[in-house]
């Protein structure tokens, strides 16, 4: 297993993330509608919006899996912080940053992983939507362009509170 | 000049997640450009005033007061009563299909139907489907 590496703009991306105040917050039905909607629409079993704090990701919203967070040096989603574009694992076993990796080798048992970079406009990176099945699969260039889209709307309705109150 | 990125599709769907999801996914894709209607008078305006090559409508069916807002629409459509040509295709969603509203749909001359539960990918597939049929303004 590689652990994932920290972003160039770690610090400022987690004093953007402790500004909108998400973490730990109770579920919200805004964000729960869209992990739903995912989980149908990619017929997948777990679909998370997951936020990487210092030291570990926590759940704002999840379909299909009970844990309300792991840490982060075993995280998918925090390797995909480290990209602009969708991280695409179509099969953890073969990739060597995740195919000892305890939620691919027990409980979830995960294979396939689509994570798609939460960014704000300023480039911080807060987190992921991201799909997990546990067979391997792939996403076609339709499929990444709706998961981009939902995307777009999760960091909106992240974001709408402060493009309130910053106007 | 004919061309993909010119095919204008009218979305009448309440929906907000799926309304949005579609149109900002075809947007992303270059393969049409769409007008979102939420509600069924914004698209009656919109009818009159824009043309359209393609139209995806939702329908209020079974309607709550008797009036089924999605079919007077399309039939707004086809009696030429809308700036677009009264024979673009028009596809329609609804929640479900009985042989009464399959009539109707199919006098409307619905091109599809698409009964829930149905994907984004089904509705894209849909507007893409519409490029051979449409004709490019």
């Amino acid at each position: 297993m590689i652990k994932p590496a920290l972003p160039a703009n770690e610090k400022e991306r987690l004093v953007l993330l402790y500004e909108l105040l998400l973490l730990d917050t109770p579920p919200e039905e805004r964000f729960d509608k869209i992990v739903e909607f995912a989980s149908s629409e990619f017929n997948v079993p777990i679909c998370l919006i997951s936020l990487i704090d210092a030291d570990r990701q926590w759940f704002k919203a999840r379909v299909g899996l009970d844990a309300c967070e792991t840490e982060r040096d075993v995280s998918f989603c925090a390797h995909a912080l480290l990209g602009d574009d969708i991280l695409l694992v179509p099969d953890a076993l073969l990739d060597p940053r995740f195919h000892d990796n305890p939620a691919v080798a027990g409980p979830p048992h995960v294979r396939f992983y689509a994570g798609a970079p939460l960014t704000c406009g300023d480039g911080l990176a807060l987190g992921t939507l991201c799909l997990v099945d546990t067979v391997p699969r792939t996403l076609d260039a339709v499929e990444r362009a709706i998961l981009e889209s939902l995307r777009d709307l999760v960091v909106l309705e992240l974001t709408s509170h402060r493009a309130a109150t910053d106007e | 000049m004919n061309s993909i990125s010119r095919l204008k599709i009218l979305l009448v769907e309440p929906a907000h997640l799926l309304r949005r999801t579609v149109s900002l996914t075809v947007h992303s894709l270059g393969t049409a450009e769409v007008t979102e209607a939420a509600a069924y008078a914004t698209a009656q305006q919109l009818c009159e005033g824009q043309r359209f090559d393609g139209a995806v409508v939702a329908l209020d069916w079974p309607p709550l007061d008797g009036v089924c807002r999605g079919l007077s629409l399309i039939q707004q459509i086809r009696s030429g009563e809308s700036a677009s040509a009264a024979s673009i295709p028009v596809a329609a969603l609804v929640d479900s299909c009985n042989a009464e509203l399959l009539q109707v749909l199919r006098a409307c001359g619905i091109s599809r139907i698409l009964i829930k539960p149905f994907r984004v990918r089904d509705v894209i597939d849909t507007i893409d489907g519409m490029r051979g049929s449409a004709r490019i303004q």
